[in-house]
Order: structure tokens, then sequence, then C-alpha cells
């Protein structure tokens, strides 16, 4: 499917055209959607940003783009399938009580102090030996 | 041996986007029921989606009355620059003029978006066809009224602009979070000059009780006459949250505890808080005055909005300028 251009309703008045004005808050962060301007050029477009959402400090960064240069997909066949993706993501895997019958099959207790694991389960590092 | 967990799904399946009301070739009946479904039971609309007219409407007439009250509201105030009493004050009353213009600028853009060109909004305004808020209908005569314009008319207004963020319509929430934001910075201000001028000299005290006095009012018919939830077109449609008498009800649990403590008398005698339910009571607005006022009989209505006429005149060569340049590029 091809990603449609953004449904824009019409122009309000010949010769003008909304830009969407995307921010950064300071450096470093992600661009977030801020509004739209109207205005007859980008130059224009880009002035008019920069008084409405750039008058106070907010922004180390607009971007400004043409709205009608926006492709859109919001085809959920496509972005949201109906299917379980829980393999995908960290909190589709409970471990808890396997690893309580694993600890049980080993004889072991679960460790007292939890370390910084990078699974999100605590977790058991070996031991440096010295 | 296989673990039959391992293979169940473990997390719930999500609800998924789906925008029915979109599909063309549903008829108009199913895609309204499905549009309705929708947003009574919470979810937002984007400006791309398709909308019953009612909905449209009632969103663009919200917006725009909106629109036009922070285009109008900045004259009372303006009107003060020159007399700030220090260059700080000058700068903090330029720069709140300038965001409430900037305000009417940002929704002024989604009342476009919703399919009424600018133009159309600015002459039925200054026709006197479409409204703005009651309180820029008054005149200014002190620089108390500054101080309480900037705390208690915005404070007031941010009552209502808080519930706005989560209106239905996704462009007019998300305008609104920046919005607020910005009142945030008046509402400062003004309570700033409030109390500078409440530990100052008898007659500065005085300056801001009178202008209270005058200011109750409007105040308390700022937020509209009691309605009923169930017939409230844009409550059904989450275009608002919250009724007129919900809205006044929170501004004087905050603000009455914040006048008093300062030492102010609020001009009604029948103002009190029941102390179990702690709902106000208080006199009876005048409804009367508030229909009189928004539709262009206040003491400063005709005045304001030929000035925005004239204004607009004057700046037309500057749109005409700009949009010549288009043609001639184009």
């Amino acid at each position: 499917m091809a990603p449609r251009r953004a449904a824009a309703p019409a122009p309000p008045r010949p010769g003008l055209e909304p830009y969407e004005v995307f921010q950064q808050a300071k450096d470093g962060d992600p661009m977030r959607h801020g509004g739209n301007v109207l205005a007859p050029d980008r130059e224009l477009a880009v002035h008019y940003a920069r008084e409405l959402f750039g008058r106070r400090n907010e922004s180390t960064r607009l971007w400004v783009v043409r709205r009608a240069d926006i492709a859109v997909l919001e085809d959920p066949d496509l972005l949201d399938p109906p299917l379980d993706r829980s393999f995908k993501k960290p909190g589709g895997y409970v471990l808890r009580d396997k690893l309580a019958a694993a600890r049980a099959r080993a004889g072991t207790e679960k460790p007292a102090a939890r370390a910084a694991g990078h699974d999100r389960t605590g977790g058991r590092r070996p031991k440096a030996t010295s | 041996m296989t673990d039959p967990l391992a293979l169940d799904p473990v997390l719930p399946p999500r609800q998924r986007s789906e925008r029915p009301w979109n599909e063309e070739d549903l008829s108009h009946d199913e895609r309204f029921a499905h549009f309705e479904a929708h947003v009574t039971a919470g979810g937002k609309i984007e400006a791309t989606d398709w909308m019953p007219d009612e909905y449209r409407s009632a969103v663009l007439r919200f917006v725009e009355m909106h629109a036009n009250s922070e285009l109008m509201g900045v004259l009372p105030e303006r009107e003060w620059i020159m007399r700030a009493p220090t260059l700080r004050r000058k700068l903090a009353l330029t720069a709140k003029v300038q965001d409430e213009v900037g305000h009417a600028q940002l929704l002024y853009r989604v009342a476009e978006d919703l399919g009424k060109p600018r133009e159309s909004m600015l002459d039925d305004l200054i026709a006197g066809r479409t409204k703005f808020h009651n309180v820029f209908h008054y005149p200014t005569r002190s620089w108390g009224d500054i101080g309480i314009i900037a705390w208690l008319v915005d404070a007031a207004a941010i009552v209502a602009q808080q519930a706005l963020r989560d209106s239905s319509y996704g462009p007019y929430a998300r305008t609104m979070q920046k919005i607020c934001w910005e009142e945030s910075v008046h509402i400062m201000h003004g309570r700033d000059v409030v109390v500078t001028l409440m530990t100052g000299s008898a007659s500065q005290r005085e300056l801001v009780q009178e202008a209270l006095n005058r200011w109750w009012g409007p105040l308390m018919q700022m937020h509209g006459p009691r309605g009923d939830r169930e017939k409230d077109r844009d409550l059904h449609w989450r275009i608002k949250a919250k009724t007129s008498e919900e809205l006044r009800q929170e501004f004087l649990t905050i603000y009455v505890p914040r006048l008093w403590e300062l030492g102010l008398t609020i001009p009604d005698p029948d103002l009190r808080q029941d102390e179990s339910t702690g709902t106000w009571s208080y006199t009876e607005p005048s409804w009367d005055e508030l229909r009189s006022v928004v539709t262009g009989h206040g003491p400063k209505s005709q005045e304001r909005l030929e000035f925005r006429r004239l204004n607009r005149e004057e700046t037309r060569w500057v749109r005409d300028t700009i949009l010549s340049l288009r043609a001639v590029a184009a």
C-alpha cells in the first residue's frame, strides 16, 4: 500500500499553505510536533514559526515542513496487525515461576541483593575469583 | 516436554486504532455511529479524520470564540504598556500581550483547518456576528486592574483551559497544552503585581480593592450560567470536559482563600463555602449583564471592535504585499 499524502482540508486562502512545525527543546531531545503555521513560502513560514514556537527559549531547533510534503501511513493492517507480538517486548517473558522451578531443581537460593542486569530480572552474576 | 505457558500470549492484545468512520463505503449513519462511539469513549479526532458536520461546527464555534477572546483580550492590557510603573513590568506586560496574540494565531490555525478562512473569522468578529469573552468588554481604570486581569481573569480562564487539554479534538487539546504553559506565567505576573501593591501604601491597597470590586461581577459571570449537563452538546462531544458551574466552583475554591490571605474583601456578602460539601454559594451573577455585554453592548465593546477594524485596515498592505510576492514568484 502506498503511503497517502496528508489529507489537507482546502487551503483557507489562495497563496497560503500550512507548514507543520517540529521543535527540539534542548540539544539531544527528540523533535516533537509543536503545531502549524500558514505562510506563502518557506522563508516566511520559518519566520512565523520562530515567533510562535521559539519566543521564550523553548526550542534549540525548529523543523518547518510543508504539510503537503508529509507522507502519512496510518493503516492498522500494517502498523498494528492483529497478531500476538509480545515476543518482541520485554514484558512478553514471564520468568518468575520458571525461575523458582529452576532454583528448586538446582537446590539454590534466590540471590539476596539484586545486581543490576540488563534483562530486568535481576539475575546473578558469577563472582570474580581471586 | 513443551511448556504450554511458553506458547500462550502473555500480554493482552492491544486495542487496534481502527478508524471506521473514515470508511467511505459506509453509510453516513454508520460512520456517524462509529464516530460518536469513539468520541464518547474518550477517543481523539484529528484534522484529517472524517467528522460529522455537527461535530465540526461545534468545535469550530468553540475554538473561534476562544481565538477571538485571545485577540480581543490584549486590548485592555495594551492600554497600560506605556503606563507600566517599571521597565520590568513593561517588559512583562508586552510579553503577555505578545503571548495572547500568539495564542490567537495558534487557535485561528486550528479553526482554519476545520474549514473557515481566517478572513471570514475576522470579518465576523468585527461585524459582531461572533463573540468574545465578557471580561474583555470592560475598561481598565488603574494599574490595579492590570494585576486583577492578569491574575484572576487568566486564572478563571486557565481553570477552563486545563480541562480543555483533554478535548476530543486532538489539535485543540495539544494547542491548549502550550497555551496553559504560557498562561501560568501570566498568572504569576498578575499575582506578583497584586501582592506587590498589597505590601505598599494604603492608597495602593485601596487601588487593588477598588479594582477587585469592579471585576468581581464579570469574573463570576465569565464561565456562564449553570447548564444542564445532559443537554450540553459540547460536553457530549467531549470538546470540553466540565460544566460552567464546575469551573466556577473550582475557581472559587482556589482563589477566594488567596484573596482573603491578602486582606482583600470580596464584594459579595453571600459568598460562603459549605464546610461539609466544599460547595460555594454566592449571590446570583447578573446574567442579563452577561448577555448584554457579549452581544456587543458592553462599555468598551464597540470601541475595541473599532480598534480591531482600524488595525486590520492599516496592516492590509502587509498581507497584500506578501500574497502578491507569492503571485509574482509563481
